[in-house]
Order: C-alpha cells, then sequence, then structure tokens
C-alpha cells in the first residue's frame, strides 16, 4: 500500500504547482479584460474619479503583488472584493453560491452520459456493424455536431411547451422543496440534501427540472464515451480470457459484463475525466439557455457586464475544478487497479 | 502508393459520401451566396406595413427575422462566415502548432519540456471556457476575434501530435539515412520528416474545422462575436431566442440545422479520413 500512498502524494505534489500555473495564466487576464471601473463607475466617469477608483482597490499595484492577493484570496475562496458591485460583498461568496448548482448539473450530466455510453459502446461491441451499432454511432456523432445551446431550445420546445412532460427548469429552493421548513436547507446543493433528507416529492422535483438541461449536456461527452467503450471493448472481447470464459461454459452476458467490460473501464474512466473539461465548458451555454443559476452564466453574464474580477475567478475555479476532478481519476485507478498498485509507476 | 490506396479505402466508405455532401453543401452556400439569396442579408427589407417577423412566404422563402431581415439571405451569408471562422481559426492553430511540435518533438530536452508544460496548463482549462476569455478580452467584437479565441485554444492539441508523429519518426532508420547523407536537420525535418506526419495533422485539421465553428456559434451565441447586422447562424440564433414560447418558433429552425449539419460534414469527414489513412483503426 506504500507504494499507492507515495503514488498518490507525488501526483498531489505535481498539481500543485500546475494548480499555481493556471492562477497565473487566469489572473494574467485582468491585464487584458475590460477595466473593471468602467463597469463601476459608468463610461463617461471622469479620468479624476476613474483613477481615485483604481487607487483605492488597489488596481495600480504592481502585477505579482495583485497576482499574490489573488492566490491568498482563492485558497480562502473568498477571491477578494467585487468591486463592480461595490457593496462589500466578495466575488467568493457569488462564485459558492452558484457552485453547487453546476456541480449537480455536471454530475447529473456525467452519469447520464457514462450510463448511455457504456451500454450503447457495449452493445455496439457485441453485435458489430448491425443495426444498434449503427444507430447507437450515428446518434453519438449527431449529439457531438449539434450546438448545445440550440439542442437546448429544441429539447425545450418539444418537451416543455409542446409535450409538456417535463417543467421549465427552474432550481430554486422555492420550487424544488417549497415546504423545506424554516431556515430552507442548509446548503444550495438542492438534490442531494433532498436526497440526504430522504424527501421524496423534493427529490422527484429535482429530478424533473434537471432532467431536461443534464440531458442537453450530456451529449458532450456521450459521443467520445460510447466511441470509446465500443473500441476497447472490441479489443478486449478478442482477448484469450475471453475465449477461455466462454469455453469453460460462462454465459455470454457475464463473460461481457463480468470479464471484459471491468477489464475495459479503465481506459474508459481516463477519458471520461478528460471529458469533465469539454463537459464543465458546454456548462456555460447550457446553463445560460436555461436560466440555471449556476457558475457557469454567472461567468457569462460577467463578460457581459465587464465584470472582470468576477471572470478571472470563474474562469479559475472552473480549471481547478478540472485539474482536481483529473486528479481524482488518477488517484482512483490506482486505488481500484491491483497492478499499478505495487509499482506505482505510469 | 500511400495515397493511393487511402482513396481506394475512403471511396467505399459511406460516411466519407454522406460528410463530403454535407460539407460541399456548404461550401456551395458560401459561393454562390450572392446570386442565391433573395436580399440584402445586413439591412431590413421588408416594406411598408409588414410587421416583421414575417412568416415565410414566397417573398421570404424563410421568412424576416424581428428586425425585417430576411432569413434565407442570412443563412446564406452565414454560411461564409462560418467556413471563413473555421478554416481561419484552424489555420492559425496549424501555423503556430505545426513548428511549435516540430520542434519540441525534434530538438526534445529542455525546449520540449517547457512547450509541453504550456499545453498541459492550456489543456487544464475547459476549451470554450478560455476560448470565451480570450473573446472578452479581445473587446471589439468582429469575426477576427472568434478567429482568434476558437484558434488560440487549439494550438495545443496540434503541438502534441505533430511532436508525437516527429518524436516516433526521428528514431527511425531513414531518417538516420537522411542525416547520414549530410543533409542538414532542419532540411531533414522540413523536407522528409513532417511530410510524413501529414495524415495525422490532416485528421486533426478537418475535425478542428467542425469543433471550431461549433465553438465559434457558441461565442457568437453569447454576443461575444460579430455585431447583429453581420449574418452569422450563433448570432441569429440568439436574436430569435426571444421567440421561444411565441408561434414564431421556426426563427430558431434554420440557424440551428445548419450548424450542426456543417459541423457534422466535417466530423464525418475527419473520421472517414483517420479511417483510410490509418490502417490500425478498423469498423
Amino acid at each position: 500500500m506504500s507504494g499507492a500512498f507515495g503514488y498518490v502524494g507525488r501526483r498531489v505534489l505535481v498539481a500543485v504547482p500546475l494548480l499555481l500555473v493556471v492562477s497565473l495564466v487566469s489572473f494574467a487576464l485582468t491585464e487584458l479584460l475590460p477595466d473593471p471601473s468602467i463597469a463601476r463607475l459608468g463610461q463617461h466617469a471622469t479620468r479624476e474619479n476613474v483613477a481615485a477608483f483604481r487607487a483605492r482597490k488597489g488596481l495600480d499595484d504592481p502585477f505579482l503583488a495583485r497576482w499574490g492577493r489573488f492566490v491568498r484570496d482563492a485558497t480562502t475562496l473568498e477571491f477578494g472584493e467585487d468591486i463592480v458591485r461595490d457593496d462589500g460583498t466578495t466575488v467568493g461568496a457569488g462564485i459558492r453560491s452558484r457552485f453547487p448548482a453546476t456541480f449537480e448539473l455536471a454530475l447529473a450530466a456525467m452519469l447520464l452520459a457514462v450510463v448511455l455510453g457504456l451500454v450503447a459502446g457495449a452493445l455496439g461491441a457485441v453485435f458489430p456493424r448491425r443495426l444498434a451499432d449503427a444507430v447507437a454511432q450515428v446518434f453519438a456523432l449527431v449529439g457531438a455536431s449539434v450546438p448545445v445551446f440550440w439542442l437546448g431550445f429544441m429539447a425545450s420546445l418539444l418537451f416543455a411547451v409542446k409535450l409538456e412532460w417535463l417543467p421549465h427548469p427552474d432550481w430554486s429552493l422555492r420550487v424544488i422543496a417549497p415546504d423545506a421548513g424554516p431556515g430552507g436547507y442548509a446548503t444550495r446543493f438542492l438534490f442531494l440534501e433532498s436526497i440526504a433528507r430522504l424527501d421524496l416529492g423534493a427529490v422527484g422535483r429535482a429530478l424533473a427540472h434537471l432532467a431536461l438541461p443534464a440531458m442537453v449536456l450530456s451529449t458532450i461527452p456521450l459521443a467520445v464515451v460510447t466511441r470509446m467503450t465500443r473500441a476497447t471493448m472490441l479489443e478486449e472481447l478478442g482477448r484469450d480470457y475471453v475465449r477461455t470464459a466462454r469455453a469453460k461454459g460462462a454465459p455470454e452476458t457475464r463473460v461481457v459484463t463480468r470479464h471484459a467490460l471491468r477489464n475495459a473501464l479503465i481506459p474508459i474512466v481516463t477519458v471520461t475525466g478528460l471529458q469533465t473539461g469539454a463537459l464543465l465548458g458546454g456548462a456555460v451555454l447550457t446553463e445560460t439557455v436555461f436560466a440555471w443559476p449556476g457558475l457557469g452564466r454567472y461567468v457569462a453574464e460577467a463578460v457581459r457586464s465587464g465584470n472582470g474580477p468576477v471572470v478571472v475567478a470563474g474562469v479559475f475555479t472552473f480549471a481547478a475544478t478540472f485539474v482536481v476532478v483529473n486528479l481524482l481519476v488518477d488517484i482512483a485507478y490506482v486505488l481500484v487497479d491491483p497492478r499499478l498498485r505495487r509499482g506505482g509507476a505510469t | 502508393m500511400r495515397g493511393a490506396r487511402a482513396w481506394r479505402r475512403l471511396r467505399r466508405d459511406p460516411l466519407f459520401w454522406i460528410g463530403g455532401t454535407l460539407v460541399f453543401a456548404v461550401v456551395l452556400m458560401a459561393a454562390l451566396a450572392a446570386p442565391l439569396s433573395s436580399h440584402a442579408p445586413d439591412r431590413r427589407v421588408t416594406l411598408e406595413g409588414e410587421r416583421a417577423p414575417v412568416a415565410p412566404n414566397d417573398r421570404y422563402p424563410l421568412g424576416t427575422d424581428e428586425n425585417g431581415y430576411d432569413v434565407w439571405s442570412r443563412l446564406l451569408f452565414g454560411a461564409r462566415a462560418s467556413l471563413f471562422t473555421g478554416l481561419c481559426a484552424v489555420a492559425l492553430a496549424l501555423g503556430v502548432g505545426v513548428p511549435l511540435g516540430a520542434v519540441a518533438g525534434w530538438r526534445g530536452g529542455f525546449a520540449d519540456g517547457l512547450l509541453m508544460r504550456a499545453t498541459d496548463v492550456m489543456l487544464a482549462f475547459p476549451s470554450i471556457l478560455l476560448a470565451i476569455a480570450i473573446a472578452a478580452a479581445a473587446g471589439q467584437g468582429s469575426v477576427w476575434t472568434l478567429v482568434l479565441a476558437v484558434g488560440v485554444v487549439q494550438v495545443p492539441l496540434f503541438m502534441r501530435q505533430v511532436r508525437a508523429s516527429v518524436m516516433t519518426a526521428r528514431h527511425e532508420d531513414w531518417v538516420t539515412a537522411c542525416r547520414a547523407t549530410g543533409l542538414s536537420a532542419s532540411r531533414t525535418l522540413l523536407r522528409h520528416v513532417l511530410p510524413n506526419c501529414l495524415a495525422p495533422i490532416l485528421v486533426l485539421a478537418t475535425l478542428g474545422v467542425g469543433s471550431a465553428i461549433l465553438s465559434a456559434a457558441g461565442l457568437s451565441w453569447l454576443g461575444l462575436g460579430p455585431p447583429a447586422t453581420e449574418p452569422e447562424w450563433g448570432r441569429m440564433l440568439e436574436e430569435g431566442a426571444k421567440y421561444m414560447r411565441e408561434k414564431e418558433q421556426w426563427i430558431l429552425v434554420p440557424p440551428g440545422l445548419a450548424i450542426a449539419a456543417t459541423v457534422l460534414g466535417f466530423n464525418l469527414l475527419g473520421d472517414a479520413l483517420r479511417a483510410a489513412l490509418d490502417p490500425r483503426v478498423t469498423r
């Protein structure tokens, strides 16, 4: 086990400087984005007012000093004062209140994509070149080519307006858990907390409101997961151990699910982890379509309103999440795969 | 030799023909935008007394949007904008990524380490998000903003691919032979090694055009692209969005279908090329 811990420790140690450089690149955007004092004071502010504002908020300090403050504030998840709103709130408060909605949406979309992708990919590998295989492949490819924001419009037109099967997503406590009692929920993880409270009505409403955006967002990783599953499963099904399992009379479903799929999982998990990046990026567009109160829409709105500090902190939070997810994936399969556990290499 | 064999494989692939037809159709739309269009794409064309948006009729094949702009004409000229953005963005990524990747793979050592760490950092950002930030930083929205934003985020992909191909080729016997005949390092790289790495670059570039068009549409939809008067598919969707619950929902259909068909075309072409050029890929 010490090998595994050594490996985990090394991976964590590599992630720290990467996060620092990511913070540097994100913060460097500050230099390029429009001056936040214009967003605060308006287009017609006098030069003296702008200069006084910049001096008061420390915007004219040397770059390294401001980056140092950014890193320090990032470690406490505060990210400094929101100088555009200028009402004493911090950027971090805005980010923390929106992160849960994005987390739950991304998690639901990823689970959906993995389940659908595994089933479709495995079916395609078991019956290659048959109708089901072709349908799954075409479906995945079309899904990857359709812009998510347009798919969002079309899906809500169909399921929410025409058929009225699903509600227009409204991710607020008032709608999901109207009778949560005094104080409402302790967190903003509406779905996870409603499960934890065993409030079945709220769980059902949360699922109904999650369904449309999660379905739309899941099309981004779906194609890659399906293809990766199909390709690795085809490879595994041709191996000797599969022939042995069949020869000793194991039922085919068991050969596929217990033997081949298990061995195919590692590359699939790796690819899934890497797809988190595309998924988080897609969340910016999906959240904007569905007015989802998440981090993606927060960043998109900050871009429009010229709130540079929020854009920088949002971009950094997304990238840091992506780095941490990949770190967790790396660690997870060292713990799962006994071959990697001993050597600790690769 | 290899080209002929690849073409034989390509010719038998139905996906190649479907993808090729889709891309060809978009190229035709872009090339013949002026003669095919019924109106000017960038100004109000409705007559006195017509209330925009006008439903599709004889005068406006796909109707007009709320500003009285003809949707069919905008769709045709939008093909130009999308193809232009996609091709220029990939050209930018190729122009920066191929030389840097080749140097990293050929020289190795410190330069390689530095360049690869740089790609690690860029790939740590979700690409659309990085593109949004670049577009916001570039300010003044235009087609060039889109080209810059979606082109830059593709650079690390080309760098990695070219580096991997060059590194594999570097240690092969024929490269040693080139050097042994007295050919200079740069000439060996440019005339012999890089041409041998063309196949994966071609595949990546084809897929890259599709994903560049998709991302650019997203940025433009967020309002980071050209101004609303210019015909651009993503922007047309943004304009149409407010009609989602009205009876004019049809405004939303044509630009979305156009983006999807174009991106699908490039994705199919790229996949077919990969299958034809790489003998290991089996369908």
